[in-house]
């Protein structure tokens, strides 16, 4: 049986949760879920440099609403996901707890000891669920490589941001998801599997995220499978057809909110609520 | 000539700052590094009067392609011969390896980009125009180029209380003296990137 291991940005994950759960009720063995520590003064700086007030939003939805903070929407959230699969994880520890997983907290996923962990249990594959870039010794003790889903259109769409940049620059057709091997840059490794997913008209581009969320999910299980039984093909990024994007300034995050508002999006899909 | 009505939205600190602009000497305006050439586009946008368009004819030109871009290297010469070839629509290779690896910086070390630029240019004041007058290459580059991330970048950089004094522009305005250089920029990024984004929201390119 292969084994996998998972990397993961927070024990409340629930992006992690469906994503081992899914891969364990599919036979793969997991080795071990590496959970970055939620108290950790570093992380905290170099989240709030990087997000700025966007970061207490997102430790509202992430850490204290959770399932809570999906409302009943015409399309499946992760909330969602978790009900129909009957997931009832209230954290990455119950499921390993539960499914007799090592769960093994690090301040960091490129601390020594995590790759020791890696070198020591030598996974065929490592999963990456969030939690920051990865540095070339954890890279190499990934067996055949580590795997991620980008909430965007490869290679065109690198960083950060990248669903409502492409709305902004008149692009709502460049919007998707990318499930790609990571390497020491950001979003540069080989890709594996690609979807356009044009945002429908109408929608928030909250909704967005949270539309494609679970199929990132089902995307990043897919791949996985597809790597373990030797049906993927990887191919290399032409870096030189993209750019890297950073965190969007709220102003121009407004604008892209009433582009997506204006149209033209998708205009066979149902508009939400 | 009198002025035309002005838009609405534009905040009253600028609208008052470009009044104190049209009342500067030309040879002050004309002064390198040239801190309001080209806005005569930015200020007809808001029924601002524009200004007589100053001489842009940096005093050393350097062979910017020769260096290796970097936020070390990015002196003065080198941003006002970077300045030039985009007024000029030339060397767009160059301009764009700059553009990139000076906004990648930004980005990355935007909460310690005082200290860097102060450790660079030897004082407070000389780091604040410099990253200014960076502002304004990054600004001018992704308007031609028509790429929003400069505009974000520079979004990001006039939310530094360091870099930008919105108290005191009126005052630095009113003539010649130490901080007039760093207010003219601080005025034209402003008005620019008020430009760019109402640009953007019309659904143009910044």
């Amino acid at each position: 049986m292969s084994e996998v291991a998972v990397l993961s940005p927070s024990r409340f994950s629930l992006y992690t949760i469906c994503v081992a759960e899914l891969l364990a009720r599919r036979g793969v063995k997991l080795s071990a879920i590496y959970v970055r520590r939620l108290l950790n003064p570093r992380r905290v700086v170099d989240e709030y440099r990087r997000d700025g007030s966007r970061l207490l939003r997102k430790v509202l939805r992430k850490l204290v609403l959770r399932r809570r903070a999906y409302r009943a929407a015409p399309y499946q959230t992760i909330a969602d996901l978790m009900k129909t699969e009957h997931i009832t994880h209230r954290t990455v520890g119950d499921l390993g707890r539960r499914r007799g997983i090592p769960v093994i907290a690090c301040s960091d996923l490129n601390d020594a000891a995590v790759v020791e962990g890696l070198r020591r249990t030598g996974p065929e594959l490592v999963v990456f669920t969030g939690g920051g870039l990865l540095r070339r010794d954890l890279l190499a003790a990934a067996g055949k490589g580590v795997l991620n889903c980008h909430m965007g259109v490869l290679p065109r769409y690198r960083g950060m941001d990248v669903i409502p940049w492409p709305i902004l620059e008149g692009e709502p057709g460049e919007v998707g998801l990318t499930v790609h091997y990571m390497d020491e840059g950001l979003d540069t490794g080989d890709l594996l599997a690609q979807r356009r997913i044009p945002p429908r008209r109408g929608e928030s581009i909250r909704q967005v995220y949270d539309r494609f969320e679970p199929i990132m999910v089902r995307d990043l299980v897919q791949a996985c499978l597809d790597v373990l039984e030797g049906r993927a093909q990887r191919r290399p990024q032409a870096l030189a057809a993209g750019r890297q994007y950073f965190v969007m300034h709220p102003r121009l995050m407004a604008i892209a909110e009433r582009k997506l508002q204006a149209g033209p999006g998708d205009a066979a899909a149902p508009a939400p609520p | 000539m009198p002025a035309r009505a002005l838009t609405p939205s534009l905040p009253a600190e600028l609208r008052e700052g470009w009044s104190a602009a049209l009342r500067l000497d030309a040879a002050v305006l004309e002064a390198m590094p040239c801190p309001l050439a080209r806005t005569r586009a930015a200020a007809t946008s808001f029924g601002l009067t524009p200004l007589p368009e100053p001489r842009f004819e940096p005093p050393r030109a350097v062979e910017a392609a020769s260096e290796k871009p970097s936020f070390r290297a990015l002196s003065e010469p080198v941003l006002l011969t970077l300045r030039r070839h985009v007024y000029a629509r030339e060397e767009p290779a160059v301009v764009a390896r700059w553009a990139e690896t000076t906004l990648r910086f930004c980005e990355v070390r935007l909460s310690s980009l005082e200290r860097r630029a102060t450790e660079k240019c030897g004082d407070a004041a000389r780091a604040r125009l410099h990253v200014l007058h960076l502002a304004a290459f990054l600004l001018d580059h992704g308007a031609q180029a028509g790429d929003a991330r400069f505009l974000n970048t520079v979004l990001k950089l006039l939310e530094a209380r360091w870099l930008v004094r919105r108290a005191g522009l009126a005052r630095d305005l009113a003539g010649p003296g130490p901080a007039l250089p760093a207010a003219l920029f601080q005025l034209r990024l402003r008005l620019a990137s008020e430009r760019a984004l109402a640009e953007l929201s019309r659904g143009g390119s910044p």
